[in-house]
Protein backbone atom coordinates (compact mmCIF):
# COMPACT_ATOMS: atom_id res chain seq x y z
CA UNK A 1 0.00 0.00 0.00
CA UNK A 2 2.71 2.05 0.95
CA UNK A 3 4.70 1.74 -2.11
CA UNK A 4 1.53 2.19 -4.00
CA UNK A 5 1.19 5.26 -2.72
CA UNK A 6 4.43 7.02 -3.71
CA UNK A 7 3.26 5.74 -7.44
CA UNK A 8 5.82 2.45 -7.45
CA UNK A 9 5.38 0.13 -9.99
CA UNK A 10 6.08 -2.87 -9.10
CA UNK A 11 3.83 -2.26 -5.94
CA UNK A 12 0.76 -1.12 -8.39
CA UNK A 13 1.36 -4.45 -10.27
CA UNK A 14 1.16 -6.53 -7.30
CA UNK A 15 -1.98 -4.95 -6.51
CA UNK A 16 -3.27 -5.59 -9.78
CA UNK A 17 -2.36 -9.35 -9.68
CA UNK A 18 -3.44 -9.82 -6.35
CA UNK A 19 -7.58 -8.55 -7.11
CA UNK A 20 -7.48 -8.04 -11.02
CA UNK A 21 -8.85 -11.97 -11.50
CA UNK A 22 -12.16 -11.27 -8.94
CA UNK A 23 -12.95 -7.92 -10.28
CA UNK A 24 -12.65 -9.33 -14.28
CA UNK A 25 -14.99 -11.93 -13.10
CA UNK A 26 -17.34 -8.80 -11.49
CA UNK A 27 -16.46 -6.80 -15.04
CA UNK A 28 -17.83 -9.81 -16.80
CA UNK A 29 -21.92 -9.39 -15.14
CA UNK A 30 -21.91 -6.22 -16.38
CA UNK A 31 -20.87 -6.63 -19.66
CA UNK A 32 -21.65 -7.36 -22.87
CA UNK A 33 -18.61 -9.25 -24.08
CA UNK A 34 -15.25 -9.84 -22.93
CA UNK A 35 -13.80 -6.71 -24.58
CA UNK A 36 -16.31 -4.59 -22.44
CA UNK A 37 -15.51 -6.20 -19.70
CA UNK A 38 -11.41 -5.50 -20.07
CA UNK A 39 -12.25 -1.99 -20.78
CA UNK A 40 -14.04 -2.19 -17.28
CA UNK A 41 -11.60 -3.43 -15.20
CA UNK A 42 -8.38 -0.95 -17.20
CA UNK A 43 -11.05 1.94 -16.03
CA UNK A 44 -11.43 0.66 -12.41
CA UNK A 45 -7.54 0.05 -12.04
CA UNK A 46 -7.10 3.16 -13.27
CA UNK A 47 -9.46 5.24 -10.92
CA UNK A 48 -7.55 2.51 -8.10
CA UNK A 49 -4.51 4.20 -7.92
CA UNK A 50 -5.57 7.33 -8.75
CA UNK A 51 -7.90 7.24 -5.48
CA UNK A 52 -6.11 4.94 -3.17
CA UNK A 53 -4.65 7.78 -1.06
CA UNK A 54 -8.27 8.35 -0.48
CA UNK A 55 -8.65 4.59 0.96
CA UNK A 56 -9.51 4.91 4.44
CA UNK A 57 -9.17 1.29 5.61
CA UNK A 58 -12.58 0.90 7.36
CA UNK A 59 -13.42 -1.66 5.09
CA UNK A 60 -11.55 -4.31 3.00
CA UNK A 61 -9.36 -3.30 0.41
CA UNK A 62 -11.16 -6.06 -1.29
CA UNK A 63 -14.52 -4.43 -0.63
CA UNK A 64 -13.20 -0.87 -1.85
CA UNK A 65 -11.59 -2.14 -5.49
CA UNK A 66 -15.24 -4.18 -5.68
CA UNK A 67 -16.88 -0.95 -5.37
CA UNK A 68 -15.03 0.98 -7.64
CA UNK A 69 -15.53 -2.05 -10.25
CA UNK A 70 -19.06 -1.86 -9.94
CA UNK A 71 -19.42 1.80 -10.06
CA UNK A 72 -17.21 1.85 -13.07
CA UNK A 73 -19.61 -0.59 -15.00
CA UNK A 74 -22.73 1.82 -14.22
CA UNK A 75 -20.63 4.59 -15.72
CA UNK A 76 -20.49 2.74 -18.62
CA UNK A 77 -23.70 1.83 -18.68
CA UNK A 78 -24.93 5.69 -18.30
CA UNK A 79 -22.12 6.41 -21.17
CA UNK A 80 -24.34 3.64 -23.13
CA UNK A 81 -27.47 5.23 -22.16
CA UNK A 82 -27.24 8.57 -23.09
CA UNK A 83 -26.02 7.53 -26.54
CA UNK A 84 -28.83 5.16 -27.38
CA UNK A 85 -31.20 7.25 -25.64
CA UNK A 86 -32.94 4.29 -24.45
CA UNK A 87 -33.99 4.26 -21.20
CA UNK A 88 -36.48 1.29 -21.08
CA UNK A 89 -38.82 2.24 -18.47
CA UNK A 90 -41.00 -0.74 -18.08
CA UNK A 91 -44.47 -1.10 -15.91
CA UNK A 92 -44.69 -3.48 -13.13
CA UNK A 93 -44.74 -7.08 -13.65
CA UNK A 94 -45.60 -9.01 -10.97
CA UNK A 95 -43.05 -11.36 -9.09
CA UNK A 96 -43.22 -14.69 -11.81
CA UNK A 97 -42.38 -18.44 -10.21
CA UNK A 98 -38.54 -18.85 -10.25
CA UNK A 99 -37.30 -22.40 -10.53
CA UNK A 100 -34.52 -22.27 -8.22
CA UNK A 101 -32.97 -25.53 -9.10
CA UNK A 102 -32.12 -24.68 -12.78
CA UNK A 103 -29.79 -21.80 -11.42
CA UNK A 104 -27.92 -24.24 -9.27
CA UNK A 105 -27.35 -26.80 -11.86
CA UNK A 106 -26.18 -24.58 -14.66
CA UNK A 107 -22.65 -24.58 -14.82
CA UNK A 108 -21.12 -20.89 -13.82
CA UNK A 109 -19.83 -20.07 -17.60
CA UNK A 110 -23.67 -20.75 -19.25
CA UNK A 111 -25.51 -18.97 -16.52
CA UNK A 112 -22.53 -16.18 -16.95
CA UNK A 113 -22.81 -16.03 -20.73
CA UNK A 114 -26.86 -15.77 -19.96
CA UNK A 115 -26.35 -12.95 -18.03
CA UNK A 116 -24.35 -11.36 -20.44
CA UNK A 117 -27.26 -11.70 -23.06
CA UNK A 118 -29.55 -10.16 -21.52
CA UNK A 119 -30.55 -6.56 -22.48
CA UNK A 120 -28.66 -3.57 -20.98
CA UNK A 121 -31.27 -2.40 -18.39
CA UNK A 122 -32.06 -5.54 -17.21
CA UNK A 123 -28.51 -7.36 -16.55
CA UNK A 124 -27.89 -3.79 -14.61
CA UNK A 125 -30.58 -4.54 -12.19
CA UNK A 126 -30.17 -8.46 -11.97
CA UNK A 127 -26.29 -7.94 -10.71
CA UNK A 128 -27.09 -5.15 -8.69
CA UNK A 129 -29.92 -7.41 -7.38
CA UNK A 130 -29.52 -10.52 -6.67
CA UNK A 131 -25.39 -10.50 -6.96
CA UNK A 132 -24.76 -7.53 -5.09
CA UNK A 133 -27.75 -7.43 -3.16
CA UNK A 134 -28.68 -3.75 -3.36
CA UNK A 135 -32.72 -2.68 -2.45
CA UNK A 136 -34.42 -1.57 -5.41
CA UNK A 137 -34.82 2.24 -3.89
CA UNK A 138 -31.20 2.13 -4.13
CA UNK A 139 -30.64 0.66 -7.30
CA UNK A 140 -33.41 3.04 -8.75
CA UNK A 141 -31.01 6.02 -7.21
CA UNK A 142 -27.79 4.53 -8.73
CA UNK A 143 -29.51 4.07 -12.62
CA UNK A 144 -31.56 7.18 -12.57
CA UNK A 145 -34.85 5.22 -12.70
CA UNK A 146 -38.00 4.81 -10.77
CA UNK A 147 -38.03 2.42 -8.15
CA UNK A 148 -41.11 0.51 -9.72
CA UNK A 149 -38.88 0.24 -12.79
CA UNK A 150 -36.10 -1.65 -11.02
CA UNK A 151 -38.01 -4.19 -9.84
CA UNK A 152 -40.69 -4.87 -13.37
CA UNK A 153 -36.92 -4.77 -14.99
CA UNK A 154 -35.61 -7.26 -12.27
CA UNK A 155 -38.58 -9.17 -12.51
CA UNK A 156 -38.22 -9.65 -16.32
CA UNK A 157 -34.91 -11.03 -16.24
CA UNK A 158 -35.49 -13.35 -14.00
CA UNK A 159 -37.95 -14.62 -16.34
CA UNK A 160 -35.82 -13.95 -19.28
CA UNK A 161 -33.45 -15.94 -17.93
CA UNK A 162 -35.18 -18.77 -16.70
CA UNK A 163 -36.88 -18.92 -20.13
CA UNK A 164 -33.56 -19.03 -21.99
CA UNK A 165 -32.19 -21.82 -20.01
CA UNK A 166 -35.71 -23.98 -20.52
CA UNK A 167 -35.41 -23.84 -23.65
CA UNK A 168 -31.73 -24.93 -24.37
CA UNK A 169 -32.36 -27.64 -22.38
CA UNK A 170 -35.41 -28.26 -24.03
CA UNK A 171 -34.05 -28.08 -27.13
CA UNK A 172 -30.80 -29.99 -25.76
CA UNK A 173 -33.39 -33.02 -24.60
CA UNK A 174 -35.08 -33.21 -27.98
CA UNK A 175 -31.21 -33.58 -30.07
CA UNK A 176 -30.40 -35.84 -27.32
CA UNK A 177 -33.95 -38.15 -27.69
CA UNK A 178 -33.97 -37.21 -31.50
CA UNK A 179 -29.95 -38.47 -31.84
CA UNK B 1 -38.70 -16.27 0.47
CA UNK B 2 -38.57 -17.71 -2.68
CA UNK B 3 -37.04 -14.86 -4.10
CA UNK B 4 -34.39 -14.39 -1.25
CA UNK B 5 -33.38 -17.82 -1.75
CA UNK B 6 -32.93 -17.03 -5.54
CA UNK B 7 -30.49 -14.13 -4.84
CA UNK B 8 -28.72 -16.32 -1.95
CA UNK B 9 -27.92 -18.88 -4.79
CA UNK B 10 -26.81 -16.72 -7.48
CA UNK B 11 -25.00 -14.52 -5.59
CA UNK B 12 -23.29 -18.05 -3.62
CA UNK B 13 -22.51 -18.79 -7.04
CA UNK B 14 -21.02 -16.03 -8.15
CA UNK B 15 -18.89 -15.22 -4.76
CA UNK B 16 -15.88 -16.68 -5.84
CA UNK B 17 -16.44 -15.75 -9.41
CA UNK B 18 -13.19 -14.96 -11.44
CA UNK B 19 -10.84 -14.77 -14.78
CA UNK B 20 -7.31 -13.90 -15.81
CA UNK B 21 -7.23 -10.51 -17.30
CA UNK B 22 -5.62 -10.44 -20.43
CA UNK B 23 -2.10 -8.95 -20.83
CA UNK B 24 -3.47 -5.90 -22.41
CA UNK B 25 -5.49 -4.36 -19.81
CA UNK B 26 -2.36 -4.10 -17.87
CA UNK B 27 -0.22 -2.30 -20.47
CA UNK B 28 -3.26 0.08 -21.07
CA UNK B 29 -3.37 1.25 -17.06
CA UNK B 30 0.52 1.11 -17.22
CA UNK B 31 0.42 3.48 -20.63
CA UNK B 32 -2.22 5.73 -18.83
CA UNK B 33 -0.23 5.78 -15.05
CA UNK B 34 3.08 6.67 -17.53
CA UNK B 35 1.76 9.39 -19.21
CA UNK B 36 0.28 10.70 -16.52
CA UNK B 37 3.41 10.71 -14.40
CA UNK B 38 4.85 12.66 -17.88
CA UNK B 39 2.30 14.87 -17.39
CA UNK B 40 2.61 15.64 -13.94
CA UNK B 41 6.69 15.98 -14.68
CA UNK B 42 6.16 18.43 -17.77
CA UNK B 43 4.02 20.97 -15.13
CA UNK B 44 6.31 20.84 -12.95
CA UNK B 45 9.29 21.46 -15.23
CA UNK B 46 7.45 24.27 -17.09
CA UNK B 47 6.58 25.74 -13.78
CA UNK B 48 10.83 25.83 -13.09
CA UNK B 49 11.33 27.22 -16.37
CA UNK B 50 8.93 29.47 -16.09
CA UNK B 51 10.34 30.98 -12.83
CA UNK B 52 14.08 30.65 -14.50
CA UNK B 53 12.94 33.11 -17.13
CA UNK B 54 11.17 35.08 -15.35
CA UNK B 55 14.59 35.80 -13.36
CA UNK B 56 16.51 35.94 -16.96
CA UNK B 57 13.87 38.62 -18.08
CA UNK B 58 14.35 40.74 -15.04
CA UNK B 59 18.28 40.71 -15.85
CA UNK B 60 17.85 41.43 -19.38
CA UNK B 61 15.23 44.25 -18.62
CA UNK B 62 17.87 45.70 -15.94
CA UNK B 63 20.49 45.65 -18.22
CA UNK B 64 18.32 47.26 -21.19
CA UNK B 65 17.33 50.04 -18.88
CA UNK B 66 20.36 50.68 -17.13
CA UNK B 67 22.01 50.99 -20.84
CA UNK B 68 19.01 53.74 -21.38
CA UNK B 69 20.26 55.36 -18.47
CA UNK B 70 23.52 56.28 -19.55
CA UNK B 71 22.74 60.00 -21.45
CA UNK B 72 21.13 60.46 -17.60
CA UNK B 73 24.55 59.71 -16.52
CA UNK B 74 25.66 62.36 -18.70
CA UNK B 75 23.37 64.77 -18.19
CA UNK B 76 24.81 65.02 -14.47
CA UNK B 77 27.90 66.16 -16.46
CA UNK B 78 26.22 68.53 -18.47
CA UNK B 79 25.12 70.40 -15.68
CA UNK B 80 28.14 70.69 -14.22
CA UNK B 81 29.95 73.96 -13.03
CA UNK B 82 31.36 76.40 -15.69
CA UNK B 83 34.85 75.28 -14.89
CA UNK B 84 34.05 72.13 -15.96
CA UNK B 85 32.63 72.73 -19.25
CA UNK B 86 35.29 72.73 -21.33
CA UNK B 87 36.15 69.72 -19.91
CA UNK B 88 32.99 67.96 -20.74
CA UNK B 89 33.42 70.01 -24.25
CA UNK B 90 36.40 67.70 -24.68
CA UNK B 91 34.12 64.93 -23.96
CA UNK B 92 31.58 66.05 -26.95
CA UNK B 93 34.27 66.73 -28.82
CA UNK B 94 35.17 62.92 -29.07
CA UNK B 95 32.20 61.43 -29.00
CA UNK B 96 31.51 63.33 -32.17
CA UNK B 97 34.69 62.28 -33.44
CA UNK B 98 33.04 58.45 -33.03
CA UNK B 99 30.28 59.45 -34.82
CA UNK B 100 32.33 60.77 -37.36
CA UNK B 101 34.64 57.92 -37.54
CA UNK B 102 32.54 55.97 -40.36
CA UNK B 103 33.60 58.66 -42.44
CA UNK B 104 37.04 59.64 -41.24
CA UNK B 105 39.92 56.79 -40.40
CA UNK B 106 41.75 59.64 -37.83
CA UNK B 107 39.05 61.47 -36.11
CA UNK B 108 41.21 61.60 -33.05
CA UNK B 109 44.25 64.27 -34.50
CA UNK B 110 42.17 65.91 -36.43
CA UNK B 111 39.69 67.31 -32.98
CA UNK B 112 43.00 67.25 -30.97
CA UNK B 113 44.56 69.88 -34.04
CA UNK B 114 41.31 71.75 -33.98
CA UNK B 115 42.17 72.57 -30.38
CA UNK B 116 45.73 73.23 -30.79
CA UNK B 117 45.34 75.11 -34.06
CA UNK B 118 48.49 75.44 -34.97
CA UNK B 119 49.32 78.35 -37.84
CA UNK B 120 51.99 76.51 -39.09
CA UNK B 121 50.17 73.65 -40.92
CA UNK B 122 50.66 72.78 -44.25
CA UNK B 123 49.08 74.45 -47.37
CA UNK B 124 47.23 70.85 -47.91
CA UNK B 125 46.35 70.15 -44.37
CA UNK B 126 44.46 73.54 -43.84
CA UNK B 127 41.92 73.54 -47.18
CA UNK B 128 38.78 71.76 -45.98
CA UNK B 129 39.30 70.23 -42.50
CA UNK B 130 41.31 73.36 -41.56
CA UNK B 131 38.53 75.25 -41.87
CA UNK B 132 36.21 73.08 -39.95
CA UNK B 133 38.77 73.22 -37.36
CA UNK B 134 39.11 77.08 -37.48
CA UNK B 135 34.84 76.88 -37.78
CA UNK B 136 34.93 74.28 -34.32
CA UNK B 137 37.31 76.29 -32.55
CA UNK B 138 35.60 79.34 -33.08
CA UNK B 139 32.64 77.59 -31.61
CA UNK B 140 33.93 76.50 -28.62
CA UNK B 141 35.61 79.46 -27.76
CA UNK B 142 32.27 81.77 -28.03
CA UNK B 143 30.87 79.25 -25.77
CA UNK B 144 33.70 79.86 -23.61
CA UNK B 145 33.79 83.22 -23.44
CA UNK B 146 30.27 83.81 -23.75
CA UNK B 147 29.02 81.87 -21.36
CA UNK B 148 25.62 82.61 -22.00
CA UNK B 149 22.49 80.36 -20.43
CA UNK B 150 20.66 79.81 -23.99
CA UNK B 151 23.77 78.83 -25.85
CA UNK B 152 24.56 75.94 -22.81
CA UNK B 153 21.06 74.55 -23.52
CA UNK B 154 22.00 74.46 -26.97
CA UNK B 155 24.78 72.89 -26.28
CA UNK B 156 23.45 70.54 -23.55
CA UNK B 157 21.27 69.32 -26.16
CA UNK B 158 23.77 68.60 -28.60
CA UNK B 159 25.70 67.10 -26.56
CA UNK B 160 22.65 64.76 -25.19
CA UNK B 161 21.77 63.77 -28.83
CA UNK B 162 25.34 62.96 -29.78
CA UNK B 163 26.06 60.81 -26.92
CA UNK B 164 22.49 59.33 -27.18
CA UNK B 165 23.51 58.27 -31.37
CA UNK B 166 26.80 57.24 -29.32
CA UNK B 167 25.20 54.84 -26.85
CA UNK B 168 22.81 53.72 -29.07
CA UNK B 169 25.41 52.69 -31.22
CA UNK B 170 27.60 50.89 -29.10
CA UNK B 171 24.56 48.95 -27.87
CA UNK B 172 24.02 48.27 -31.35
CA UNK B 173 27.11 46.77 -32.91
CA UNK B 174 28.00 45.77 -29.38
CA UNK B 175 30.93 47.80 -29.34
CA UNK B 176 31.82 47.43 -26.02
CA UNK B 177 31.48 44.34 -23.99
CA UNK B 178 29.65 44.40 -20.29
CA UNK B 179 33.13 45.27 -18.95
CA UNK B 180 33.30 46.30 -15.44
CA UNK B 181 33.26 49.97 -15.76
CA UNK B 182 29.80 49.65 -18.12
CA UNK B 183 28.26 47.05 -15.70
CA UNK B 184 29.00 49.25 -12.68
CA UNK B 185 27.16 51.92 -14.59
CA UNK B 186 23.86 49.85 -15.03
CA UNK B 187 23.94 48.11 -11.83
CA UNK B 188 23.17 51.43 -9.95
CA UNK B 189 25.10 50.40 -6.54
CA UNK B 190 22.96 52.87 -4.64
CA UNK B 191 20.01 50.59 -5.18
CA UNK B 192 21.31 47.01 -4.04
CA UNK B 193 20.32 45.87 -0.66
CA UNK B 194 21.48 42.74 1.36
CA UNK B 195 19.32 41.21 4.25
CA UNK B 196 18.50 38.12 6.20
CA UNK B 197 15.42 36.37 6.93
CA UNK B 198 14.15 34.06 8.96
CA UNK B 199 11.06 31.76 8.10
CA UNK B 200 9.16 28.99 9.53
CA UNK B 201 6.41 26.41 7.78
CA UNK B 202 3.63 24.81 7.97
CA UNK B 203 3.82 21.57 5.18
CA UNK B 204 0.09 21.16 3.59
CA UNK B 205 0.54 17.73 2.57
CA UNK B 206 0.93 16.88 6.22
CA UNK B 207 -2.90 18.59 6.73
CA UNK B 208 -4.23 16.10 4.38
CA UNK B 209 -6.44 13.45 6.09
CA UNK B 210 -5.17 10.44 4.36
CA UNK B 211 -2.21 8.59 5.32
CA UNK B 212 1.18 9.74 4.14
CA UNK B 213 4.41 7.90 3.74
CA UNK B 214 6.51 11.18 3.08
CA UNK B 215 9.34 11.70 1.18
CA UNK B 216 11.97 12.08 4.21
CA UNK B 217 10.79 9.09 6.10
CA UNK B 218 12.61 5.93 6.21
CA UNK B 219 12.85 3.10 4.27
CA UNK B 220 11.63 0.25 5.68
CA UNK B 221 12.06 -3.58 4.16
CA UNK B 222 10.24 -6.41 5.71
CA UNK B 223 6.87 -6.08 6.72
CA UNK B 224 6.89 -2.76 9.04
CA UNK B 225 3.36 -1.44 9.34
CA UNK B 226 3.81 2.73 8.80
CA UNK B 227 0.94 4.22 10.45
CA UNK B 228 2.47 8.21 9.94
CA UNK B 229 4.84 9.73 8.49
CA UNK B 230 5.77 13.35 8.38
CA UNK B 231 8.35 15.92 7.95
CA UNK B 232 8.53 19.45 9.32
CA UNK B 233 10.67 22.30 8.06
CA UNK B 234 11.20 23.69 11.30
CA UNK B 235 13.06 26.93 9.90
CA UNK B 236 15.09 28.33 7.52
CA UNK B 237 17.12 31.17 7.40
CA UNK B 238 18.32 32.94 4.45
CA UNK B 239 20.68 35.77 3.75
CA UNK B 240 19.99 37.74 0.56
CA UNK B 241 21.25 40.24 -2.17
CA UNK B 242 18.75 41.72 -4.03
CA UNK B 243 18.50 45.36 -6.65
CA UNK B 244 16.18 47.40 -4.70
CA UNK B 245 14.32 49.63 -6.91
CA UNK B 246 11.37 51.08 -5.50
CA UNK B 247 8.96 50.11 -8.46
CA UNK B 248 9.46 47.75 -11.21
CA UNK B 249 11.30 44.39 -11.78
CA UNK B 250 14.31 43.31 -10.06
CA UNK B 251 16.46 40.01 -8.82
CA UNK B 252 17.90 38.77 -5.95
CA UNK B 253 19.91 35.97 -5.12
CA UNK B 254 19.95 34.19 -1.89
CA UNK B 255 21.80 31.26 0.01
CA UNK B 256 20.07 29.45 2.58
CA UNK B 257 20.53 27.05 5.74
CA UNK B 258 17.24 25.50 6.87
CA UNK B 259 16.67 22.50 9.45
CA UNK B 260 14.26 19.62 9.41
CA UNK B 261 12.38 16.72 11.26
CA UNK B 262 11.19 13.76 10.32
CA UNK B 263 8.95 11.74 11.77
CA UNK B 264 7.40 7.73 10.98
CA UNK B 265 5.99 5.59 13.56
CA UNK B 266 6.22 2.22 12.62
CA UNK B 267 5.00 -0.77 14.34
CA UNK B 268 4.42 1.56 16.86
CA UNK B 269 7.88 2.75 17.30
CA UNK B 270 8.83 6.52 16.93
CA UNK B 271 11.88 6.91 14.24
CA UNK B 272 13.06 10.74 14.05
CA UNK B 273 15.50 12.07 11.76
CA UNK B 274 16.99 15.63 11.92
CA UNK B 275 18.53 16.86 9.09
CA UNK B 276 20.04 20.35 7.81
CA UNK B 277 20.26 22.09 4.11
CA UNK B 278 22.42 24.34 2.45
CA UNK B 279 21.02 25.86 -0.64
CA UNK B 280 21.07 28.43 -3.43
CA UNK B 281 18.31 30.74 -5.08
CA UNK B 282 17.79 32.96 -7.13
CA UNK B 283 14.05 35.30 -7.67
CA UNK B 284 12.32 37.51 -10.14
CA UNK B 285 10.78 40.13 -8.16
CA UNK B 286 8.19 43.27 -8.99
CA UNK B 287 7.55 45.96 -6.31
CA UNK B 288 5.39 48.69 -5.66
CA UNK B 289 5.65 51.27 -3.30
CA UNK B 290 3.69 54.20 -1.51
CA UNK B 291 5.03 56.30 0.89
CA UNK B 292 7.67 53.80 3.80
CA UNK B 293 5.46 50.91 1.96
CA UNK B 294 6.60 48.88 -0.53
CA UNK B 295 4.60 45.36 -1.63
CA UNK B 296 6.86 42.89 -3.47
CA UNK B 297 5.16 40.05 -5.26
CA UNK B 298 7.88 37.45 -5.97
CA UNK B 299 8.69 34.39 -7.67
CA UNK B 300 11.92 32.09 -6.70
CA UNK B 301 13.38 29.10 -7.34
CA UNK B 302 15.81 27.28 -5.29
CA UNK B 303 18.24 24.55 -5.13
CA UNK B 304 19.52 22.60 -1.55
CA UNK B 305 21.70 19.97 -0.65
CA UNK B 306 20.84 17.80 2.66
CA UNK B 307 23.79 17.18 4.53
CA UNK B 308 22.12 15.13 7.00
CA UNK B 309 24.79 12.63 7.33
CA UNK B 310 27.78 15.20 8.11
CA UNK B 311 25.86 16.66 11.31
CA UNK B 312 23.78 13.46 12.20
CA UNK B 313 25.34 10.29 10.88
CA UNK B 314 22.41 7.89 11.70
CA UNK B 315 18.66 9.03 12.27
CA UNK B 316 18.57 8.07 16.32
CA UNK B 317 15.07 6.18 16.79
CA UNK B 318 13.92 7.23 20.16
CA UNK B 319 13.20 3.60 20.60
CA UNK B 320 14.77 0.29 18.65
CA UNK B 321 12.03 -2.02 17.91
CA UNK B 322 14.29 -5.56 16.94
CA UNK B 323 11.67 -7.29 14.83
CA UNK B 324 11.55 -4.52 12.16
CA UNK B 325 14.17 -3.80 10.01
CA UNK B 326 15.11 0.26 9.18
CA UNK B 327 17.42 1.41 6.51
CA UNK B 328 17.98 4.95 5.63
CA UNK B 329 19.03 5.32 1.67
CA UNK B 330 21.79 7.50 1.65
CA UNK B 331 20.71 9.60 -0.47
CA UNK B 332 18.06 10.37 1.74
CA UNK B 333 20.55 12.33 3.44
CA UNK B 334 22.63 13.71 0.46
CA UNK B 335 20.43 14.78 -1.71
CA UNK B 336 19.79 17.65 -3.81
CA UNK B 337 16.47 18.84 -4.37
CA UNK B 338 15.01 21.86 -6.86
CA UNK B 339 11.75 24.12 -5.59
CA UNK B 340 9.75 26.72 -6.96
CA UNK B 341 7.81 29.64 -4.46
CA UNK B 342 5.70 32.14 -5.17
CA UNK B 343 4.91 34.76 -2.70
CA UNK B 344 4.33 37.81 -1.74
CA UNK B 345 6.34 40.19 0.63
CA UNK B 346 5.53 44.13 2.46
CA UNK B 347 8.75 46.11 3.44
CA UNK B 348 9.19 49.10 5.33
CA UNK B 349 11.25 51.39 5.18
CA UNK B 350 12.26 52.63 8.79
CA UNK B 351 14.85 54.74 7.63
CA UNK B 352 17.09 55.75 4.60
CA UNK B 353 19.25 52.81 4.60
CA UNK B 354 16.81 50.10 7.66
CA UNK B 355 13.95 48.03 5.73
CA UNK B 356 11.82 45.75 8.02
CA UNK B 357 9.43 43.27 6.04
CA UNK B 358 7.30 40.14 6.32
CA UNK B 359 6.51 37.74 4.00
CA UNK B 360 4.35 34.78 2.92
CA UNK B 361 4.62 32.16 0.19
CA UNK B 362 3.38 28.65 -1.21
CA UNK B 363 7.20 26.81 -2.09
CA UNK B 364 6.69 23.49 -4.14
CA UNK B 365 9.57 20.68 -4.42
CA UNK B 366 8.92 19.24 -7.20
CA UNK B 367 11.96 17.40 -7.51
CA UNK B 368 14.52 15.21 -5.22
CA UNK B 369 17.27 13.20 -5.92
CA UNK B 370 16.44 9.25 -5.82
CA UNK B 371 18.96 6.33 -4.78
CA UNK B 372 17.68 5.58 -8.82
CA UNK B 373 17.71 9.40 -9.95
CA UNK B 374 13.74 9.34 -10.24
CA UNK B 375 11.60 11.97 -8.89
CA UNK B 376 8.73 10.81 -6.41
CA UNK B 377 5.42 12.19 -6.28
CA UNK B 378 5.41 12.70 -2.87
CA UNK B 379 6.67 15.45 -1.76
CA UNK B 380 5.97 18.48 0.39
CA UNK B 381 4.28 22.00 -0.21
CA UNK B 382 5.06 24.04 2.30
CA UNK B 383 3.63 27.31 3.16
CA UNK B 384 6.38 29.85 4.62
CA UNK B 385 5.77 32.75 6.53
CA UNK B 386 8.82 35.01 6.96
CA UNK B 387 10.27 38.11 8.67
CA UNK B 388 13.42 40.14 7.65
CA UNK B 389 15.52 43.04 7.87
CA UNK B 390 17.28 44.69 5.02
CA UNK B 391 20.51 47.47 4.58
CA UNK B 392 20.15 49.54 1.85
CA UNK B 393 23.89 49.68 0.31
CA UNK B 394 25.19 53.24 -1.23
Amino acid sequence: MRACLRKKRQAQRELYDRFSYQMRGVALRYSEDSDEANDILQEAFITVFDQLKNYTEQGSLGGWIHRITVNTALQHYRKKQTRNTHHGDFGLEAETFTDNEIFETLSLEALLEKIQRLPEGFRMVFNLRAIEGFSHKEIAEMLGISEGTSKSQYARAKKHLQQTILAERESEQKRIHGS
Amino acid sequence: MEARDFEHIVSGRFEQFGSHAPAAVWKGIEAHLDSKKRRIGIIWWITSAFALVAVGLTLALQLSTSKAEHPNTVNAISHSSPSETSNSENKTTKSTSVVQGSTSTTPEPLNHSAFQSTPSSSPKASEAPANTNVETKEKNTSIVKDNQSSEQDNLTFEKLTTLSINTKQQIKGLDIPLSAPAYAVSMNPNRYCIGLEFGTFVNLSKLRTYKDYDWTAPTFSGSSNVTSSNFQRQFEVEAFFADAPRTGLYFSGRMLYARSQSETIADSVRWQSTRHYLGLGLGSNISIYSQRLKVIGFLNARWEYAIGSLLSPTPQPTNINPTSELYFSPSRFNQHLLSAEIGLKINYNLTNRWNLFGSVSYRNYFWQQEPNLSPVTRIPQLVKVGAGISWLLR
